[in-house]
């Protein structure tokens, strides 16, 4: 035993007692603590004198502090004194709780640090007064969210009635409402080439501002189109066919792939519109669509990692 | 460091204890004791409880109105009392109707002869 774990010789066995209660007590509810004290100190103080008889010698600290590390820690004393509770965050979700605040923090620190770093590293103390600790009101919201969740779990508790079957045929795809994506992604192509002609013919000052570099439109606008036309493809086949299938899945994750290298190269391979404000901006948002993107598809090799599959027969 | 077998063991035999701790309680407390002298009472029959698990467990039965308490002041320091309140020895009733239950169908599944296999290894 080292010397820190011995009590000091010149205080009573009581005293070690004592302070034992004391760190007990002051984790319990305020009209808990003289009543559960005055009888725990009495309880150990009983069982010291026990010890003590069987020992066949006086009570000393060492015996004192054996017999409370015995009782165990005073927080986990504490929380046996307390009837189990509703926790804020179920232990089932803890696990998704933490990755959730952690991942949110992360992705606010990845958008917002390297804005400091481009202003140079005097930048970072600016930075972590602001954005840094900023992002920790991510946690905080998440843990308010998790208490009102709280409340109406115990005010309105869900009945195993309340449980329905849901995602048992994710295939199966509304008509109506792909065929109006369908129109809609149509009207949008068709808004950004008639844009992409307008400007070209246009001298309004306005116009020019969203006008594509020329490069731009010589050698990546075509794979743009291109892309297109194969996603608007896709889902034609779709509609057509009422439901996803898994030739089709496994085209649309492909394109999601190659809409994500794409994007990277829109940002990467040289100016998209003449100005540099338009420019900035566009990058900017196509970055963002590839995060999420990334966090669609991160999610859905995550939803067949949870999946159940058959066990492997063994022989033997 | 991996468990040995005594480990496991203690600490499935500790699984096994800790849910009839409330029932033994419960037995021993038709009568007042306070806290010391029912771990005693309960340790000379045969089940030892740690104090640190059985003060705070008093305490949760009282909050949930099996038991009722008072202090004592005797020939020593005050003693807090516990005993059966009226809803407790119902419990207690009940509980020991389960448990009596219990006790038939484990025996009954631990005496029973072991499933054999439907087909034989050829």
């Amino acid at each position: 035993m080292s010397a820190a774990d011995k009590p000091p010789n010149d205080v009573s066995p009581n005293a070690v007692l004592e302070a034992y209660v004391l760190d007990v007590v002051r984790r319990l509810p305020r009209r808990q603590r003289n009543d559960v004290g005055v009888e725990l100190r009495n309880l150990l103080a009983e069982s010291l004198r026990d010890r003590a008889a069987d020992a066949g010698h006086a009570a000393n600290n060492q015996m004192a502090l054996d017999i409370v590390r015995d009782f165990g820690r005073p927080d986990d004393v504490a929380a046996r004194y307390h009837p189990p509770g509703d926790p804020i965050i179920p232990p089932q979700q803890s696990a998704a709780f933490a990755w959730t605040g952690l991942i949110g923090i992360a992705i606010q620190w990845s958008v917002t640090l390297p804005m400091a770093f481009d202003n140079g590293g005097s930048a970072i103390g600016a930075w972590w007064v602001t954005y840094g600790l900023g992002a920790f009101w991510w946690p905080g919201f998440l843990v308010t969210i998790a208490i009102i969740a709280g409340f109406v779990r115990r005010r309105w508790p869900a009945s195993p009635q309340a449980w329905r079957p849901k995602g048992l045929d994710t295939d199966t795809i509304n008509r109506p409402l792909h065929l109006a994506g369908f129109a809609a992604a149509l009207v949008g192509i068709g808004i950004w080439v008639a844009q992409a002609w307008f400007v070209l013919t246009s001298s309004s000052p306005a116009a020019r501002a969203l006008a594509f570099a020329p490069d731009f439109l010589i050698t990546r606008a075509p794979v743009i189109m291109l892309y297109w036309a194969a996603g608007l493809t896709l889902m034609l086949v779709v509609i057509m066919e009422g439901r996803w299938r898994p030739l089709t899945r496994q085209v649309n994750l492909g394109l999601q792939v190659l809409v994500c290298a794409l994007m990277a190269w829109l940002i990467l391979g040289g100016p998209m519109f003449v100005s540099e404000v338009a420019d900035q901006t566009a990058k900017a948002a196509l970055g963002l669509i590839i995060v999420l993107v990334v966090i669609q598809l991160a999610s859905l090799a995550w939803r067949r990692r949870a999946r159940l599959r058959p066990p492997v027969a063994q022989r033997g | 460091m991996p468990d040995t077998q005594s480990d496991v063991a203690a600490r499935l035999e500790q699984e096994l204890r800790r849910g009839v701790i409330i029932l033994a309680t419960l037995s021993q407390l038709r009568s007042a004791q306070y806290g010391y002298s029912l771990r005693q009472a309960l340790a000379d029959k045969g089940m030892p409880i740690e104090e640190g698990t059985l003060y705070p467990l008093l305490r949760r039965l009282e909050g949930q109105g099996l038991l009722v308490s008072e202090w004592r002041i005797e020939d020593g320091p005050p003693r807090r009392y516990y005993t059966l309140s009226p809803e407790g020895v119902k419990h207690f009733s009940d509980l020991t109707a389960a448990w009596r239950g219990l006790t038939a169908i484990v025996d009954g599944l631990i005496d029973e002869e072991p499933v054999r296999k439907r087909k034989s290894v050829s």
